[in-house]
């Protein structure tokens, strides 16, 4: 059956791809990734426009495609279950933009380099100190490393002694149990 | 490009921390277990509550209180069956096809609730409020297990709304619990079949679904 107009040999092999990838194989995952990736991006583009966030949104979708893999079924299509997860990425992206956590976005798309002389907690608001502070400590450490340090994932995993990939995972989850946390506050 | 080289960077990272996963179960399977563990529950309350004497004339009654006892049922399929898709992505069809299913059973039960009240006379005997509360606690403590076990299987998924999941898992187990509710149920009064056991998939989605979107949130966080 062609899984959503794809050629036939295409959504097989995705397929394929994605049975082999949740049996372990990393080679066959990476390849799927690299193959999904511009369909993830159109997805997320025709939802957000130019949001100058998009990337950030197809990183969440492919974080939440590794952390629900286990939920793929082989004898299902597969785009149907990505587009879903995409979908939601990008409904959760406008929402967040809805509640204009202007402080956080701010922390969040800060590509500035670290200025390590300061102090990284004065630089937050008192609402995001304290929503930093109730995150669970390998989260706190992850996001702080990354966006209050600005250290690069390898540097921060290599401090934190953890892989790179562990790490990102870790800062993934932080944010957005900050964005919860944060929308609580202005609720 | 500094980003797409990042995205690029995190699919090598995702690929290189790898772990087999176990794919689960389909959801055909997670239903008829779901459905089992009220079955269980349902008969388990029967014998401490006792049955109708009248129940088998009552379920092939179609007219009356059969037909609400086919809605329940239906409504309460529909909303597990919306519950378990809610926590698979791409099983969109299904929530749809359940939340369909749910609404044409609450129609079939609140219709024939309806009739019943419209042809009861004006002047009877009613059932009273401790029997309607009676009711209301049964159809919701018959839902209780099955309902945390739905949440528990749908936060070991993907669940992506997980309100939408709970509210579903909460209604669609106390309308099950309603049909145990009116099974056992001492009165004939159409009133409090009305408020007591065809409106109990709405009391229960009010008393549950907080509490069932707890239990999820825990669920998916560990």
């Amino acid at each position: 059956m062609p899984d959503d107009g794809l050629p036939l040999d295409r959504a097989d092999r995705w397929r394929a791809w994605m049975v082999a990838a949740q049996d372990g194989d990393a080679d066959r995952y990476q390849q799927l990734l690299t193959e999904l990736l511009p369909f993830v991006r159109g997805l997320v583009r025709s939802r957000l426009g130019d949001d100058p966030t998009i990337e950030d949104v197809v990183q969440d979708v492919l974080l939440s495609i590794h952390t629900a893999r286990h939920t793929y079924r082989a004898e299902r299509p597969l785009l149907p279950w990505v587009r879903t997860i995409a979908r939601n990425a990008a409904i959760d992206r406008l929402r967040r933009r809805g509640r204009s956590l202007a402080r956080l976005s701010d922390v969040e798309a800060d590509d500035l380099p670290a200025q390590p002389q300061e102090p990284p907690i004065p630089m937050l608001s008192p609402a995001v100190e304290r929503a930093l502070e109730r995150l669970p400590e390998a989260q706190r450490q992850a996001v702080v490393l990354l966006k209050l340090e600005g250290l690069s994932v390898a540097e921060a995993a290599r401090k934190v002694g953890v892989t790179p990939g562990a790490l990102k995972l870790r800062a993934h989850r932080g944010y957005r149990a900050l964005r919860e946390l944060l929308g609580g506050e202005r609720r | 490009m500094s980003q797409q080289l990042r995205t690029e960077e995190l699919i090598q990272e995702l690929a290189e921390n790898l772990e087999p996963v176990r794919p689960i179960p389909p959801l055909r399977q997670v239903l008829v277990a779901i459905l089992a563990l009220w079955a269980a529950v349902a008969c388990l309350g029967l014998l401490v509550l006792g049955t109708r004497p009248d129940l088998l004339d009552l379920v092939l009654a179609w007219r009356g209180a059969g037909a609400v006892f086919a809605g329940l049922g239906l409504a309460g399929l529909g909303g597990l069956i919306a519950a378990l898709a809610l926590a698979v992505p791409g099983r969109e069809a299904t929530v749809r096809a359940g939340l369909a299913l749910g609404l044409v059973g609450m129609a079939l039960a609140a219709g024939a609730g309806t009739l019943m009240l419209l042809r009861s006379p004006v002047v009877g005997e009613h059932a009273p409020l401790s029997g309607d509360l009676r009711c209301l606690g049964v159809a919701c403590g018959v839902a209780f297990l099955p309902a945390l076990a739905v949440v528990s299987l749908g936060g070991r998924a993907a669940p992506l709304r997980p309100l939408f999941l709970a509210w579903a898992a909460a209604a669609g187990t106390a309308a099950l619990g309603a049909v145990v509710a009116q099974a056992s149920c001492p009165f004939s009064d159409p009133q409090h079949i009305m408020w007591a056991h065809i409106l109990a998939p709405g009391v229960g989605a009010v008393l549950l679904t907080l509490p069932l979107l707890w239990v999820l949130r825990r669920v998916v966080r560990r």
